[in-house]
């Protein structure tokens, strides 16, 4: 079990780091605290944030020379990999625009850019959204030689050295009785499709700290230009809201002052059951020490553990999700299967 | 000459380091505004000598041994772009 100040160390460093959070007293922490506030940055994919964080610390707070280092030489391969990826977003959007098609960046450095530095969130693949009619005719237009299609239905290659997913649903709904999946580029609907994305990773292997932030900086950003009343709407038709409320607990009480669609004074449910899922397993479940060997082995194990996590968080899921979870245990099988 | 393109600086409180993705250089705080100009920028000898007897306020033929110095520790370790 994590120490309770490094814990409470951790968040205040990544509260700083997304500027939520930064006249909070901070507590002093022994050698061994920082190297675990640093293990817990690299599970949660928040490295950037404690660099940011460390950053802005006050002059008296000490900080190892070591940590410091350490921290310089992981926030600058960070900034590397964002440009990276930025620049392979760039080049692959022109390349499908110049067929005809009509990409939509999802994610990554779509939601980078709302952080306050967009460099410093650790970038991993590269979301794309296609509508049906252009989602298979995107294999050809970039003659595409090296792909596979996962469980879920997205299409997997590599462009430019980074690893691509493309999506065939905005929205992970597989559920049709919900809504439908244009991105109208909306910010309600960056908000539905950032909120519904982790959902789904909650029901299944689990999600870690920085997908939570990223819908922070989303509410942050986007909130301010939103209709509030058509984005609770979209989360009553797509099922999701008492799953809205449970986030919306978790980012008050962890990632500080952030705006919320809900009014003062609404009741938000207790956010344990979600703190849960993303201190057991950080970045999408992978530091799990079950899941870590069964990524390790791949194939058959692989999609086992998925499958007996997803049953594990069948309760989780009954309770926020219940009008999905069949759809999304149906669509995973048959995406097995076939 | 300057340094090449992939090297950068990176600060956090106080201390300085030079990296190139696939190395790293601690930068001693005296000369870390020099680093980063010679990151930035090409220069020459003459133009890097002008910077540092302002930056930090010494003669003339202690910038020109400073400027050595520098030029010296980023060829050996292949950090100059006429390295190559």
């Amino acid at each position: 079990m994590t120490d309770t100040v490094v814990q409470e160390a951790f968040t205040a460093l990544v509260r700083r780091g997304l500027r939520t959070g930064e006249d909070e007293s901070f507590p002093a922490l022994d050698d061994r605290q920082w190297e675990a506030v640093l293990e817990l940055g690299k599970i949660q994919g928040v490295t950037g944030l404690l660099f940011s964080g460390v950053e802005s610390l006050p002059s008296e707070v000490v900080v190892p020379e070591q940590i410091i280092l350490r921290l310089m030489v992981e926030a600058d391969r960070i900034m590397r990999r964002a440009e990276q990826v930025s620049k392979a977003a760039a080049s692959l959007i022109k390349a499908l625009e110049e067929k005809g098609l009509h990409p939509t960046v999802m994610k990554g450095p779509a939601v980078a850019a709302l952080y306050p530095d967009p460099r410093l969130r650790e970038s991993g693949d590269l979301d794309i959204f296609l509508r049906p009619g252009e989602f298979e005719a995107a294999v050809d237009a970039l003659s595409l030689i090296d792909y596979h299609k996962d469980p879920d239905g997205n299409i997997l290659y590599s462009w430019d050295g980074v690893p691509i997913d493309q999506h065939p649903r905005y929205f992970d709904l597989h559920s049709k009785k919900t809504i439908g999946q244009q991105a109208d580029g909306s910010p309600e609907s960056q908000l539905l499709m950032l909120s519904l994305h982790i959902r789904k990773h909650c029901m299944g292997a689990g999600v870690g700290l920085r997908q939570i932030c990223d819908m922070a900086m989303a509410y942050r950003a986007l909130l301010k230009q939103s209709d509030i009343q058509r984005l609770l709407e979209l989360y009553k038709k797509s099922r999701s809201s008492r799953w809205n409320l449970l986030l919306a607990s978790f980012i008050k009480e962890y990632l500080g002052d952030v705006p919320l669609p809900y009014a003062d004074g609404t009741s938000l449910p207790d956010s344990d059951q979600l703190h849960k899922i993303v201190f057991s397993g950080g970045n999408f479940g992978h530091y799990d020490p079950s899941r870590r060997d069964a990524l390790k082995k791949g194939g058959a194990s692989r999609k086992i553990d998925t499958l007996v996590r997803m049953l594990r968080r069948i309760p989780f899921s009954l309770r926020y999700s219940r009008s999905e979870l069949l759809p999304f245990l149906i669509s995973l099988i048959r995406g097995n299967v076939v | 000459m300057r340094l090449k393109e992939d090297c950068r600086i990176i600060s956090l409180r106080g201390h300085h380091l030079l990296t190139t993705g696939e190395k790293s250089l601690e930068v001693n705080q005296s000369f870390a505004e020099i680093w980063k100009i010679a990151a930035a920028e090409s220069f020459s000898t003459e133009s890097l000598t002008g910077k540092v007897m302002l930056e930090y306020d010494i003669t003339k033929s202690e910038a020109e041994r400073e400027v050595s110095n520098l030029i010296d520790i980023w060829r050996n370790h292949n950090l100059l772009e006429d390295n190559d």
